[in-house]
């Protein structure tokens, strides 16, 4: 836990115990929001926008959200598992897992929504790497995938970050954002 | 000694865990939408 010092860990404790906090609070009351399950596109904005700002004002104060960003951090300084990696392999297993409870429809709104609360945090002016490193563009990433991930692994595209000046284009690829602002 | 500047970052911190935890609770559950990373773990556990 002291990996990256008592005051990260406090800092993201204290992170995880108010998001907890707050959604125990919410839940004593019924849904605030009228119940848009029939109109999923909207959900999926709406939803990725409030998780996004959340998130964002959080990584902007260099507070790590959740579990799986300090434990990718974690695998990152122990086992030299690239961050980027460690991300797609963890949030595989975990929409593979929703899958069990949401038909394929849903996972595509699921994607929706991730796509857009990285967006969203991306608007907060987090500095960011951009995916295009190193003179390669996504269309040869794309069609070599063996290179583009061998480059994943070795960093070279560190898939995780997006320039603050960065076209939207090549936001719309980063697969889940993490910040040089961390630890 | 708790100066303006910790006093801040509590105040963000939860003011962000109030806004994603808002997003999860009333339109992501709501609408049965998954997410990744650890609230996606959450929501898996939720259902």
């Amino acid at each position: 836990m002291l990996i990256f010092g008592k005051k990260f860990a406090i800092q993201s404790i204290f992170a995880a115990v108010s998001f907890a906090a707050f959604f125990r609070l919410y839940e004593l009351f019924p849904p605030l929001l009228p119940n848009i399950a029939h109109l999923p596109l909207l959900a999926a904005l709406l939803g990725g926008i409030l998780l996004g700002s959340g998130e964002g004002i959080l990584i902007q104060n260099r507070v790590a959200s959740g579990f799986d960003s300090s434990l990718a951090l974690v695998m990152e300084k122990r086992l030299s598992i690239p961050v980027s990696l460690w991300y797609i392999v963890t949030d595989t297993l975990i929409l593979l897992a929703s899958a069990t409870y949401l038909p394929l429809r849903r996972l595509l709104y699921t994607l929706c929504t991730i796509l857009v609360s990285n967006g969203t945090i991306a608007l907060f002016g987090i500095r960011l790497k951009p995916l295009q490193a190193h003179g390669s563009s996504l269309f040869s990433l794309l069609f070599t995938p063996l290179r583009g991930l061998e480059m994943i692994w070795e960093q070279k595209i560190p898939t995780l970050y997006w320039h603050k000046d960065q076209s939207m284009a090549s936001l719309l690829w980063t697969v889940e954002p993490l910040t040089d602002s961390l630890p | 000694m708790i100066t303006r500047k910790h006093s801040n970052k509590v105040l963000f911190t939860l003011l962000g865990a109030a806004i994603s935890s808002f997003g999860i609770y009333n339109v992501h559950a709501q609408s049965n939408l998954a997410e990744g990373g650890s609230v996606g773990l959450a929501l898996l556990a939720y259902q």
